[in-house]
């Protein structure tokens, strides 16, 4: 389907679809992606984003990112700025993974010292970090450590041995929602999620052992201070969120807030998936808190899985993690809403920010972002597919235009059904063995719907991204290892 | 009872459609799909070493559809078991409200003996719809993984 013909093109990588385009829309959409990538979008995702600009207390845009596509309610990238004091909170714009991120840790190591030992390491991995249907993790908590948990987030983690504070410093809220609150989570999310620290979950999920390689160092400065120095240095990145315990809080709340909006709060939507309540509601408050949970519980997650990776690389190499300087580069969500400060038409007002699949892109100087990253701005990573490969990025100034958001990975063109028709996960093992990637996976069937060809070209986002001043590109990251769940 | 994947569903989850007879068929069909995108087979891999009663109520039959898939995603989770819905029974009206009674049974998912696919998270309300046809009921659900 051709995109719809009231959408205008504004510049090389920005488009506006008008707010005449459909009845209730209280904004534009603003759509940022190259010619070739809106041509190739999902018809829905510009009816969903449509959609989103009838939110009530939504201000200056709907917004879509680059690597847009089909979502629940939002498009998954999908940015909406919502004024707390008269607008709704919706868990449809923050997705049912809540706080679903990425980490990217590197190393000391390069490709040479690597290459020898890679399939140890991967099978090792696979082995410590529990991927797919029912994977259940080592940190057994009791009621009161999970409560711990999700108040406080990685930083439980590393107060109990899992991880250091530096790993803190470089995780976006370092780690931590100040305001979560279990009591506003049900006993059903809390049973599902608590034995689920530590594992990787199936799906689009995925832990990678990536080399740097010089010829795809973008921008060699950004790329030092980064702490990306050697030619073809070994990075490892993951992928994955709440597991199960944030899509509970997610679909208790949705089905909460279809329940009260129209008789209580007077609101409407046109897609039930958008269901939503007054943020100052005691319903929008009490989601509030627990999807701040649901958040920590993420964070926890990915720093108990990096505690597995480091004992895994340190077994390895017989290396301590600090001799082989495995450190976290960047830990950064992409599915949240946040209360944030922005300039809007000269004013500096709080916004709550939902993200879905959109990345916080802050800009060099901005409070948030790490004193080491100041200058560069804070890292932005964008995941592809096991295939083809990752970026890091760093946030600029421009993307004020996007209330500091960027894209988050490639965005899926084939359905998965179609992908697993069309791909045999042991061929596809194999076929990527041969071009140097030594995958495991925890489902065959898993690893056909997870092809690359099943993806957007993720050099295409990443250029789109740039173009459109949401993030500026560092270095592309090329997959050497993989898990899958 | 059949169901399929639908080839063009949503491109990042799985869609299924289901028919049948009455809402008993659909809602047996339905869990069905849940648990065979996770564990291949399960009518013939599965034992059934552990049984769990599951009753749900909801106002309509396509909400109460979501909630009864929720409680499979629920202990496949909470408890790590893959389960298959047996005795399913759909009962109610728009006045009352409706409600899902069936027999859990299933045992501890092991990926030594279970051939794994992928991990379904939620029963979404994405083209969520429970309709009454000339000969039957169809139903249509998006899984997300």
């Amino acid at each position: 389907m051709p995109p719809p013909k009231e959408l205008k093109r504004i510049d090389e990588a920005t488009w506006e679809l008008p707010t005449s385009f459909r009845a209730g829309m209280l904004v534009p959409v603003r759509v940022f992606a190259t010619d070739v990538l809106v041509r190739h979008m999902d018809d829905a995702v510009f009816r969903q984003a449509a959609n989103v600009a009838t939110l009530r207390g939504i201000v200056d845009a709907s917004m879509v990112m680059p690597d847009a596509h089909l979502g629940y309610g939002f498009p998954i990238g999908g940015v909406a700025p919502i004024d707390p004091r008269t607008g709704v909170i919706s868990p449809g714009g923050i997705g049912f993974d809540i706080n679903c991120g990425m980490r990217l840790v590197r190393t000391n190591l390069t490709l040479p010292e690597v290459q020898p030992v890679l399939e140890r390491l991967v099978d090792e991995l696979y082995r410590r970090v529990p991927a797919g249907v029912g994977g259940q993790g080592f940190l057994k908590l009791s009621d009161d450590e999970f409560d711990a948990v999700l108040r406080e987030g990685a930083r439980w983690c590393v107060a109990h041995g899992y991880g250091t504070v530096d790993d803190l410093d470089y995780t976006e809220e370092g780690g931590c929602f100040a305001g979560a609150d279990p009591e506003a989570v049900s006993a059903r999310a809390i049973e599902r999620g608590q034995n689920q620290i530590g594992t990787l979950g199936s799906g689009n999920h995925y832990l990678e052992i990536q080399v740097a390689r010089p010829e795809h160092i973008v921008d060699v400065e950004v790329a030092r201070q980064l702490g990306i120095t050697r030619p073809n240095q070994i990075t490892v990145m993951f992928h994955c969120g709440s597991r199960g315990f944030g899509h509970q809080v997610a679909s208790d709340y949705l089905q909460e807030f279809l329940r009260v909006m129209k008789p209580k709060y007077d609101l409407a939507i046109v897609d039930r998936e958008l269901a939503c309540a007054p943020f100052r509601s005691p319903e929008g408050q009490r989601y509030f808190a627990a999807m701040q949970c649901a958040a920590n519980m993420s964070f926890a997650n990915r720093q108990v899985i990096l505690h597995r990776i480091r004992e895994v690389f340190s077994d390895v190499f017989d290396r301590s993690a600090e001799d082989l300087d495995l450190r976290t580069v960047y830990d950064v969500a992409h599915n949240t809403a946040k209360l944030e400060t922005h300039l809007v038409e000269g004013e500096r007002r709080e916004l709550l920010v939902h993200r879905k699949g959109a990345t916080r892109a802050f800009g060099p100087g901005m409070a948030g972002v790490p004193a080491a990253y100041q200058k560069t701005g804070q890292p932005v990573i964008i995941g592809g597919s096991m295939e083809t490969g990752s970026y890091l990025l760093v946030g600029t100034e421009s993307a004020k235009r996007s209330f500091y958001s960027s894209a988050h990975g490639s965005g899926r063109t084939m359905s998965r059904t179609k992908a697993k028709k069309q791909f045999h996960g042991r061929e596809l093992q194999r076929a990527m063995r041969a071009r140097g990637i030594y995958v495991r996976a925890a489902s065959y069937g898993g690893l056909a719907e997870e092809a690359g060809s099943a993806y957007k070209d993720i050099d295409a986002v990443a250029e789109a991204t740039e173009l459109a001043g949401l993030s500026r590109r560092v270095v592309r990251l090329t997959p050497i290892g993989n898990i899958k769940g | 009872m059949p169901w399929r994947f639908v080839d063009d569903g949503v491109t990042s989850d799985l869609t299924v459609l289901a028919t049948g007879r009455d809402l008993d068929e659909v809602f047996a069909s339905m869990a069905d799909a849940v648990t065979t995108a996770m564990i291949e087979d399960p009518a013939h891999t599965v034992a059934a070493s552990v049984t769990l009663p599951a009753v749900v109520t909801a106002p309509a039959p396509d909400l109460l559809l979501v909630r009864f898939l929720d409680e499979i995603l629920f202990y496949k989770d909470a408890r790590g078991l893959v389960l298959r819905a047996e005795g399913v029974r759909v009962d109610g009206d728009a006045t009352r409200g409706y409600t899902a009674n069936a027999t859990l049974v299933g045992e501890p998912i092991d990926p030594r003996k279970h051939v794994l696919g992928a991990d379904v998270k939620a029963a979404t309300l994405y083209g969520l719809r429970v309709d009454r046809k000339a000969d039957g009921w169809e139903a249509e659900i998006t899984l997300d993984v």
